[in-house]
Parts: C-alpha cells; sequence; structure tokens
C-alpha cells in the first residue's frame, strides 16, 4: 500500500510516494526500482490514499 | 613473492606476453590482480543491515548486502552471518529453513549485477567459484543445491524480476551440485550470449519433510570473473568493498544546526557514496515525523519538527538497489 505525499508546509503533491508497510520514501525516478514497482501496482489496477491535509 | 629477473637485450624486437600471462601468474601466486570479480561482497563482509534477516516471499536485501534472498510463496526461513568459514575467509552466509519449519518451497539466494558491469561479458566465457557445505540437518534431496546464471538484454533490471524471470528475452543457465557437511569449492561456466547487457546469478534449494535444527546451506568466497577457468578468490580491501556496497544502500546519522522560528528545522542526509539512482529514504530514531523533501544520488533533505530544541536528530538509510 502507498501513499502520496504533499511538499512540505503545502498541498501541492511531492514526486515522492510514502510505501506504507514499511515506511520508505521512494523518488519519482524511473531507474528507481522501488518505483518501479509501484508504477506496477499502480498498473494493476490500484490506488495509492491521498496525501494528507 | 620472490621475483625473477628478466635480461632482455634485443631491444629491436618487441618483448611478447602472451594475453593472460600476467592474470595467470597472480592467480598462481593466490594474488588480486584488479577487480575480477564481478560480484560484490561475494565474501560476505558487509552486513549494514544486520547480521540476520527473515527471508519473505518476494526477493529482499535482508541482511548481507548486495545478496537478496527469498522462499517463494511461503516463508520460514533465515538469511545470516555465520563463522563457520573455509581457511581464509572470516564469514560465510548461512541460508537457512528456520526449525521446525515446514514449508517446503524453494529457498532462494541471488545477486543481479548493473548493466555497466555486465555489458563486457557479452560472447565470453564467465566462470563462477564458491565455497559451499551444507548444515547438519540439511533437507535437500541427495543434498542438492542448485544454481542459475541468468542473462537479460534490457538496462538495471530489478533482481525481483530476474527472480521471476521477466528481464527483457530473460534466459538462463543451470545445475546442481552435491553439498557434503565439509567445505568444498565449486565452479561453473557458462558461455554468455552475445546479446546479453546484464546478468546475474541465483543459488537455491528444496528443503523437504520437518526443518531440523541446522537444515542450511553455507556458502563464501563467490566470484563471477571473465574466464574459463576460476581463479584464486580476489580479496579486497574492506573499504572499497564497503563503498562498493554503498552504491546500492547505506546508512547514517544526521543532526540539525539550528531550525526555523516555527520549530522545524531542514536536514540534509549528504551520502559517502553516489548511488546508483535517486534513492529511496527511510528514516529512525527521530523524536518527531519526517517530511520528505526530495532524494537524488548524492543525498536527501528532509524536515522535522525540532520545538525548542537546538538540535534533532536521527538515523536515515538509503537504498538504489536493483
Amino acid at each position: 500500500m502507498y501513499k502520496l505525499i504533499y511538499k512540505f508546509g503545502t498541498t501541492e503533491l511531492n514526486n515522492i510516494v510514502l510505501k506504507i508497510d514499511n515506511n520508505l520514501f521512494i523518488p519519482f525516478d524511473p531507474a528507481n526500482t522501488d518505483y518501479q514497482e509501484y508504477l506496477k501496482w499502480v498498473a494493476e489496477g490500484n490506488t495509492p490514499q491521498p496525501a494528507d491535509e | 613473492m620472490p621475483l625473477q629477473q628478466v635480461t632482455y637485450n634485443d631491444i629491436s624486437q618487441p618483448l611478447a606476453i602472451a594475453p593472460g600471462a600476467v592474470e595467470n601468474y597472480m592467480s598462481a601466486q593466490s594474488s588480486s590482480f584488479g577487480f575480477r570479480n564481478r560480484l560484490i561482497n561475494g565474501n560476505f563482509v558487509v552486513w549494514q543491515r544486520g547480521t540476520s534477516g527473515s527471508m519473505t516471499t518476494s526477493p529482499t536485501y535482508v541482511s548481507a548486502d548486495r545478496w537478496g534472498v527469498d522462499q517463494a510463496s511461503t516463508a520460514g526461513s533465515t538469511f545470516s552471518q555465520s563463522t563457520t568459514v573455509p581457511t581464509g575467509f572470516l564469514y560465510s552466509g548461512k541460508v537457512q529453513r528456520n526449525s521446525s519449519s515446514t514449508t517446503t518451497n524453494n529457498i532462494v539466494l541471488a545477486q543481479a549485477l548493473e548493466t555497466l558491469n555486465s555489458y563486457d561479458l557479452a560472447g565470453q566465457s564467465v566462470t563462477v567459484s564458491f565455497w559451499a557445505k551444507a548444515g547438519g540437518s540439511f533437507s535437500a534431496s541427495s543434498n542438492t543445491l542448485n544454481y542459475n546464471f541468468f542473462y537479460g538484454q534490457g538496462t538495471d533490471q530489478s533482481l525481483a524480476n530476474m527472480r521471476s524471470n521477466s528481464w527483457t528475452n530473460q534466459t538462463n543457465s543451470g545445475g546442481t551440485f552435491t553439498l557434503t557437511t565439509s567445505w568444498v569449492r565449486y565452479s561453473y561456466t557458462v558461455s554468455v550470449p552475445a546479446t546479453t547487457t546484464q546478468v546475474g546469478l541465483q543459488f537455491y534449494f528444496t528443503p523437504t519433510g520437518t526443518a531440523g535444527a541446522d537444515d542450511s546451506f553455507y556458502i563464501t568466497g563467490v566470484q563471477l570473473e571473465r574466464s574459463s577457468t576460476a581463479s584464486a578468490f580476489e580479496y579486497r580491501d574492506i573499504g572499497r568493498e564497503l563503498q562498493m556496497c554503498q552504491r546500492y544502500y547505506e546508512t547514517g546519522f544526521t543532526w540539525s544546526g539550528g531550525r526555523y522560528s516555527d520549530g522545524y528545522a531542514i536536514l540534509n542526509a549528504t551520502f559517502k557514496v553516489t548511488k546508483r539512482t535517486s534513492a529511496s529514504m527511510s528514516y529512525s530514531g527521530w523524536n518527531n515525523t519526517i517530511n520528505p523533501n526530495g532524494s537524488t544520488t548524492d543525498g536527501a533533505t528532509f524536515y522535522t519538527f525540532a520545538g525548542t530544541s537546538t538540535v534533532a536528530s536521527g538515523n536515515w538509510q538509503a537504498g538504489a538497489e536493483l
């Protein structure tokens, strides 16, 4: 399960997603294999949780 | 090492040294000669994540650097550091089905190489060598240790995709060895297809019945070299081996030098070694929530609430594994 996050102090989405089960902050870098795994998860029809207000 | 004097008086003729002669001489002397081993942490000397970790059903890096492990479909196994070693080594990796476990899915130890460390192996003979032994209650039928050498045509594809045979045009060579409860050095040689851009390897066993106290195999001195024969294991100094591991994962400690008037501090995690990609970050030991700002191949920045304290401090872990 993943969660989007805002840039600190704003409501603008950051280019980072949080993998909740291991508290891993994953950058949106196509070469990052954690990000590749996230994209695969989304492609399978899953949706990340929205960012906290 | 004694030196032999070579006298060569005819300067009108070039002195010819047969290809590989120097490497073979150094190998015969059990001396290192320049990064022959493409595997990182082949002698299990770097354990940044800890000296023991539980396997999951997905290939995961849980203990020794650069080595991923998994037990497909079910989990009940551990990858840990052992001081049971052959002569000349300090540590081995112990790949164990937990005592009393009845899971019988393959238990796998694997390493994938980057394309930049693989591409010149295309069309070449490659030899993998390693020391291994069976634990006292190794349950694999006929004491069989299986191996595979993987070839792919993509760029920097993940260990997980290698394990699921989903690298671009992935193929492999494989075979078995019969382990004993004594240390033996084994080797195999493969011909890497000319179209290969990335390689990796795995070892695994298929447990049977209920696990005894030491249903495991031990392994160390794993070497992958561009050669048709196995040379002596290449020992690299620990500083260099650690740096090579830190291209993929490192840990650090950071503290703030100040804070804003609202009590928040912005902090930097400056990596000791440039990462393979922008790093995935995790944080531990902080008093308050971490708000990440971003990460690159060289570092990360983040905010945390320092309150009235002048210093906020804690640990971070940066990963850029395959």
